[in-house]
């Protein structure tokens, strides 16, 4: 394959728009690797980007690069062929994310949902790019996914509640209550404030979550098994949060390894 | 099912005559009554003799005293070592703020010219932990120097950033430090500490009249007073935070006269504060051309054991490291894979007390730690210095083996292949060490 001039690809987003269509015509027509130019779809007409892909993607070029060049002006079936072709190669589950929800058809969009759930991709970045763009059934997947990767509940509460149903609206509310949070429903928007007076409870809960710990709020008995890295770190936030010291034989002789234990000897310290 | 003795107890009697055990494997103690010492002996020497239906000897399997026949105890300490220096995932860094000080001790390694970490490796530290931390469960920082508090600045700054990275990414942490103290007022303390610097090394080489001369300030000539108020500052201001301060005292031969004194004095200002831990440590001949010229420094076996039992008659912890509820926790950073320190160059080593030798700077000098926050290393380097040798049989039989695991210093057995230096604490002073704990822990009663 004939390699294009690298001065005249860098010159497109200065030269007007019929010369650069000439230009990516000529590397059409004329069996160039057409890869250089992916980057510059936007200034040339739509049926030339579409054939600059669908030539790209017959040159085998490298599909990171493809799936970059997709926007809203080249044709959405194409914009599948893309994506799918991305999924198939294990592209970054963030880039597919982060590039093909707005041009892509909304069958696409729910398959690029679903593959991102599946290979655990960020929560807040599939929620800030997904949402608007599929179904609800899928939205409500999406937030499950969220809430079970502990996404920060300021996320969940303003930019999810209109894409999702009444079930999953309810447990988000649950999820962000429990996070410390209240929320204020108005005709339109949600407001999120945090509580300054959190109970002892949901503060200890708050601090369980930011040191890493999975609570199962169902059997707060449950021994938590946690590490000595990890009961340092959450008497040492305890202490910070609660202005009380928590007594040097409490955790030598391994006398509290449940959450309500801990809430216990809290509420203990604090009658003290 | 056949049993056997455990092969790591250590024994010794206290004042009353009571029998003290410990399992080194599993750090259990427990206390048998003068009158049931000889049934006690009895199941250790024939534990095939008895089953569980025997409550002494069901309590004695209970805390490892007596194991299954097939247990190999030696092939449990091994797994242990592998999983703390291939399979622990926590990060341990020892950052090195600076290596400037402000005593002029006589015993330092360290020399002029000071250097001061810059804002730029300030800044590649935190995108490596921002960066990387999730690949870790956790991150342990330790604070060396020089004197790191002269560098207080950098290193509350960094402590708060490395906290609010953690809380973001959910991840526990702690941290300590190495410090003279002088610097370390009641503000500083508060900023460390809800920081999660909570466990404080401070050095005092006894009363004023000897620390003043072995650990002069370079300007002002009583350090001991600044330490000492400092130290009686914060035991009254903070007594809301867990936190340990481990006064370490190096008793040389020079502080005979005082000692009796000086003992007091630190029992009337810190002995009843459990925040504070007083580690003594004398001054012996681990052999080395230095010790050679100051033998008058050392204090023979004889009288420093007599002082060990006057200590714990005074009810002081003698030795912190002794029992541990992990036993991994005593390995240095240098034998495992995610421990490194940073130098205020940002030049990585693995062994924080050669950092500026210059026979072992090659070897130890494992890599540096780029703009784009990510660890350079030599990986033929950092190789050299992880895991440990072969082990010597007369290791894996010692009673004292899961508490050394057979590698007592990194430097010593990985890179200058010398024979491992056994702790003269655990072999030879654990009767003190055993019946100090007694004192001031009240060992259990086997039932």
């Amino acid at each position: 394959m004939k390699q294009l001039n690298i001065n005249e690809i860098n010159s497109i987003p200065f030269i007007d728009r019929g010369r650069a269509n000439e230009i990516a015509l000529a590397a059409l027509n004329e069996d160039y690797d057409l890869e250089p130019i992916l980057g510059f779809l936007p200034f040339f007409d739509s049926d030339i980007s579409n054939n600059i892909i669908r030539k790209s993607l017959e040159q085998n070029a490298n599909i990171e690069v493809l799936l970059m060049a997709i926007n809203p002006f080249t044709d959405r079936a194409i914009n599948d062929i893309v994506t799918h072709k991305a999924m198939n190669n294990a592209i970054s589950v963030e880039a597919i994310v982060g590039k093909v929800f707005p041009f892509v058809s909304f069958d696409v969009a729910n398959r690029v949902a679903e593959y991102a759930i599946k290979n655990k991709c960020n929560s807040e970045s599939l929620i800030n790019a997904a949402l608007p763009f599929i179904s609800k059934a899928m939205a409500d997947k999406v937030v499950l996914y969220a809430i079970e990767k502990k996404t920060n509940p300021e996320v969940l509460s303003t930019k999810v509640f209109p894409f999702v149903s009444g079930h999953i609206r309810d447990n988000l509310n649950k999820y962000i209550r429990k996070s410390g949070y209240e929320i204020e429903h108005n005709d339109s928007c949600f407001n999120l404030t945090e509580l300054n007076e959190l109970s002892p409870g949901q503060k200890l809960e708050k601090i369980f979550r930011e040191s890493g710990i999975a609570l199962n709020i169902e059997n707060p008995n449950e021994d938590l098994c946690l590490d000595s890295l990890h009961y340092i770190s959450i008497i040492c936030e305890i202490e910070n949060e609660f202005d009380v010291e928590i007594p040097n034989e409490v955790f030598s002789e391994n006398k509290i390894s449940s959450f309500n234990d801990f809430l216990q000897l809290l509420t203990s310290l604090k009658e003290d | 099912m056949s049993y056997k003795t455990s092969s790591y107890i250590l024994k010794t009697q206290n004042n009353d005559g009571e029998l003290i055990l410990k399992n080194t494997l599993t750090q259990s103690m427990l206390k048998v009554r003068t009158d049931d010492i000889d049934i006690i002996e009895k199941v250790l020497e024939t534990p095939n003799a008895f089953d569980e239906s025997n409550s002494i000897f069901s309590e004695l399997y209970k805390y490892g005293f007596i194991v299954n026949d097939y247990v190999d105890e030696a092939q449990i300490v091994d797994f242990l070592f592998n999983d703390a220096v291939y399979g622990n995932n926590v990060l341990e860094l020892t950052i090195i703020p600076t290596n400037a000080c402000n005593f002029d001790c006589v015993y330092c390694y360290q020399s002029e010219p000071y250097y001061y970490m810059s804002d730029e490796i300030v800044n590649r530290i935190i995108l490596f932990i921002k960066k990387h931390l999730h690949e870790y469960s956790g991150i342990l920082i330790s604070w060396f120097g020089g004197e790191p508090l002269l560098a207080k600045k950098i290193v509350v700054d960094m402590m708060n950033k490395i906290r609010a990275i953690c809380l973001e990414e959910k991840k526990p942490f702690y941290s300590n430090i190495t410090t003279n103290g002088y610097e370390m007022d009641a503000k500083t303390f508060r900023e460390l500490v809800v920081n999660h610097v909570r466990y404080f090394q401070i050095t005092l080489d006894g009363p004023k009249e000897i620390h003043n001369i072995q650990r002069s300030h370079k300007t002002n000539s009583d350090s001991f007073e600044r330490i000492v108020n400092n130290l009686l500052e914060i035991k009254n201001k903070f007594s809301r935070f867990s936190y340990k301060i481990a006064i370490r005292v190096n008793v040389s031969a020079n502080m005979r006269p005082y000692i009796n004194d000086f003992v007091d004095w630190l029992y009337n200002n810190f002995g009843n504060d459990n925040h504070f831990v007083i580690v003594w440590e004398f001054v012996r001949d681990w052999g080395g051309e230095k010790i050679e010229k100051n033998r008058e420094l050392i204090f023979d076996h004889k009288t420093s054991n007599h002082w060990l039992d006057v200590l714990s008659n005074k009810g002081f912890a003698i030795n912190m490291g002794f029992e541990q509820t992990d036993l991994t926790v005593s390995l240095c950073i240098a034998s495992k894979k995610n421990g490194f320190v940073i130098n205020h160059d940002g030049q990585i080593y693995k062994c924080a007390m050669v950092v500026e030798d210059p026979e072992l700077r090659f070897i130890n000098n494992i890599g540096f730690i780029s703009s784009n926050g990510d660890l350079d290393l030599d990986k033929g380097k950092m190789v050299k210095w992880i895991g440990r040798n072969k082990i010597d049989k007369k290791c894996t039989v010692c009673h004292h083996y899961p508490e050394c695991m057979g590698i007592s210093c990194p430097l010593g057995n990985r890179i200058l292949n010398q024979p491992n230096r056994c702790s003269e604490l655990f072999i030879d002073d654990y009767e003190y060490l055993l019946r100090n704990r007694d004192v001031v822990k009240n060992i259990p009663y086997i039932k």
